[in-house]
């Protein structure tokens, strides 16, 4: 609602996060540059690398000025290279707030806007809380709401409220404890300055403490074999541990509402994120419910959207930006959460869709020749099994050959060949599809289980493919194409019969092709 | 243009519309069941590449398998001059070449053939769908609302021979742009109408 306005700065320490993401990168060599230089180099690493670090964030903070003007913001910034950018409210698709530590110490809240348009966001300004509010009604102002409905809106008890307890569940599934070790031993190989001393030292601790703890005990097959456990199990509880805190530290007080059009995630413990998750852009739902899911009787939901943040390493400003720049444009929807309210937050996410195939879950209707007729989940071609045992015995020949130069007893591999009939089996028959009236879904895995959900109206293209050992079975496979699926197929059906296949190709390009696809 | 292999043939999708239409072109096609509501006007039939097109191809193969000539046949000359016939090395090497050269002249002038005879594309109201591959058989169906643009190309060898690609973009990932080559550049210009329903008097910078 603002008439013409002078050009506003950021939050007057906004330089801070310009000049810290430059540091960031050299901060760990900088450090093992520090610490094992006699500290006489910390003059020389403020010359080098904090002090230019900090005058370019300074000079680009006083360059950039944002106005609010009617209906639009400006937003000028640039050195050298001058750049004046208008951004119209009603196109701002996403309006994300980030706040992480550092932010929080500064008092100040990074704001991204984002467009219909490319997969960066086309501004991201630092600002204080005041301005960050005020940038915030004049955007959503323009939806033609008013502050009494807002406030309404926002006194309704959300949609999901993940307490930590999942959280901690989270943890012990995805067991990202890896993630964090990989970094720390990162980390530790780049003090290359040092590098000798840490392994020479660790290299004369471990064997002295073998030694010491070994020595007056007898040295006996069931004591190796129990500190082996031990030592294994203590690695599974770090690691578990460091998984559990991460899953804590970014998904903290993970909260989802509803807000108009679009649902807004809010979550984070260090760095707090507020995202919003249009709906009219999900391409694709997955439900992921893996054998970990299943023991503690919980599911995970994301979604794949078009555009939105998420999609670059450009605008990330934490970690949690840094891992969903990798999984490019997904939004979770539910980290985790209880599986009964899958087709309270499907329905959600995806309205107007008919939800049938979840009431109807494990029911199979046997493949009809009458074409459509039948609406049912569908099973892929039961010689799908064959070709698959064909495969994994292959595969498992070679292995055990490989590995029997190194022990013999490789050479017992080959007679797990039932229980690979039974994987084979068991894998085959709980692999399905559905073609509702309004979507596809796929289901596949049996210990661990995925569901994908891809509405019609988002299909691109629908490809029929059959290798020569397809040909050979009489299969064939179906691949649909959406936008923003990371580079492969959003779907990928394998094992179809032929036939099957062909009329499912041809149904699904007819229904995309009656369904107007819609950018934003 | 008929599909001569005896393993299965590949029946091109029937229009649902009009099971009684009498195949064109492709003879041994079985008419289709009919699914659930017709579609109102009847889709058009398949069409083939244009035979120039198998010209193009073979032209280019013959480009490869002289640049892959050349490269054995200097490497046998170096192999032979240095080595001489005595050594067994050299048998191997000329074994190999020999082979080589089988394979490229196969990929190079026999399964263009085979290729270019199973190309099948249709354009019409319901978008535009590709068959093509010999060994490793390919379906594309790209619906007419999903086109987001199209480009006309021309290499210079499809210049030469009156022949053009047509590329439609979607907005998809995997299959961002789609290729339909080995027409004339009448047949493409009509594809592109056909698809985006816009006329075109193929001066637009072709």
């Amino acid at each position: 609602m603002a008439s013409e306005s002078a050009f506003e700065r950021q939050h007057p320490l906004a330089w801070i996060f310009d000049a810290w993401s430059t540091v960031r990168a050299a901060v760990i060599p900088a450090v093992a540059f520090l610490v094992f230089s006699q500290g006489f180099a910390l003059g020389w690493l403020a010359a080098l690398l904090v002090l230019p670090a900090v005058a370019v964030g300074v000079a680009k903070h006083l360059a950039l000025g944002y106005s609010l003007r009617d209906g639009e913001i400006v937003v000028r910034d640039g050195i050298l290279n001058r750049k004046e950018r208008r951004i119209r409210f009603s196109r701002i698709q996403n309006l994300e707030e980030v706040q992480g530590l550092l932010h929080r110490l500064v008092g100040a809240v990074a704001i991204k806007l984002e467009t219909a348009g490319g997969s960066t966001p086309e501004a991201v300004l630092h600002l204080s809380p005041v301005a960050a509010a005020r940038l915030r009604d004049a955007i959503l102002g323009a939806s033609d709401e008013d502050a009494g409905e807002r406030e309404r809106r926002a006194a309704e008890p959300a949609l999901l409220e993940v307490p930590t307890a999942d959280l901690v569940r989270l943890g012990l599934i995805k067991n990202r404890g890896f993630l964090v070790v990989a970094a720390v031993v990162g980390a530790l190989s780049q003090l290359d300055v040092a590098g000798d001393a840490w392994w020479k030292r660790a290299e004369h601790w471990v064997p002295g403490l073998l030694e010491r703890g070994v020595e007056g005990f007898e040295v006996s097959w069931a004591a190796i074999l129990l500190a082996s456990v031990g030592v294994l199990a203590g690695a599974y509880l770090l690691l578990s541990a460091l998984s559990i805190s991460f899953a804590i530290v970014r998904f903290f007080g993970f909260t989802l509402r509803r807000e108009e059009d679009d649902l807004r995630a809010r979550f984070g413990l260090l760095t707090r994120v507020q995202k919003a998750i249009p709906r009219r852009r999900v391409q694709r739902l997955i439900v992921e419910e893996s054998l970990l899911h299943r023991l503690l009787g919980r599911i995970s939901i994301r979604l794949d959207t078009a555009g939105g943040v998420g999609g670059s390493l450009a605008g990330a400003s934490s970690l949690g930006d840094i891992q969903d720049a990798e999984e490019s444009g997904r939004q979770w929807l539910a980290p985790v959460t209880v599986r009964q309210r899958l087709r309270e937050l499907v329905a959600v996410a995806l309205p107007r869709l008919s939800l049938e195939p979840l009431e109807r879950s494990s029911e199979l209707t046997p493949d009809a020749s009458s074409g459509e007729a039948r609406e049912g989940w569908r099973p892929i071609a039961s010689a799908a099994t064959k070709r698959l045992f064909n495969k994994s015995v292959l595969a498992l020949l070679i292995v055990a050959y490989g590995l029997s130069w190194l022990t013999l007893w490789a050479l017992l591999l080959p007679l797990l060949t039932p229980l690979l009939w039974w994987l084979c089996r068991n894998y085959v028959r709980h692999r399905r599809y559905w073609l509702t009236r309004d979507a596809l879904w796929f289901r596949a895995g049996w210990l661990g289980r995925k569901l994908t959900v891809i509405p019609f109206e988002k299909i691109q293209s629908v490809t029929f493919r059959a290798s020569p050992f397809d040909r050979r079975y009489r299969m064939a496979s179906v691949a649909v194409d959406t936008a923003r699926s990371g580079g492969f197929y959003a779907a990928s059906i394998p094992y179809l019969d032929a036939e099957e296949a062909r009329r499912v190709v041809e149904r699904l390009a007819l229904e995309a092709g009656r369904r107007d696809f819609v950018w934003s | 243009m008929s599909d001569d292999e005896p393993e299965e043939a590949l029946p091109s999708a029937e229009t649902p519309a009009a099971p009684e239409e009498p195949p064109e072109g492709t003879p041994e096609r079985p008419p289709a069941e009919a699914p659930a509501p017709p579609p109102p006007a009847p889709e058009p039939a398949f069409e083939p590449r244009h035979p120039k097109a198998l010209t193009l191809d073979l032209i280019v193969g013959g480009i490869v398998a002289a640049i892959f000539a050349s490269a054995l046949g200097l490497a046998l000359l170096v192999v032979t001059l240095v080595l001489g016939f005595d050594s067994w090395v050299t048998g191997v090497v000329w074994a190999a070449a020999a082979a080589v050269m089988m394979l490229v002249s196969f990929f190079c002038f026999v399964y263009p053939r085979k290729r270019h005879r199973r190309y099948r594309y249709r354009a019409g109201s319901a978008g535009l769908e590709i068959h093509s591959g010999v060994w490793w058989r390919r379906r594309i169906h790209v619906p007419r609302s999903r086109l987001q643009h199209t480009d006309v190309a021309q290499g210079p060898l499809e210049r030469q021979l009156g022949l053009a690609s047509l590329v439609v973009y979607t907005a998809g990932t995997h299959d961002a742009s789609v290729r339909l080559s080995g027409l004339s550049l009448e047949a493409v210009l009509e594809v592109r109408e056909l698809l985006t329903g816009h006329a075109e008097d193929g001066a637009d910078g072709v």
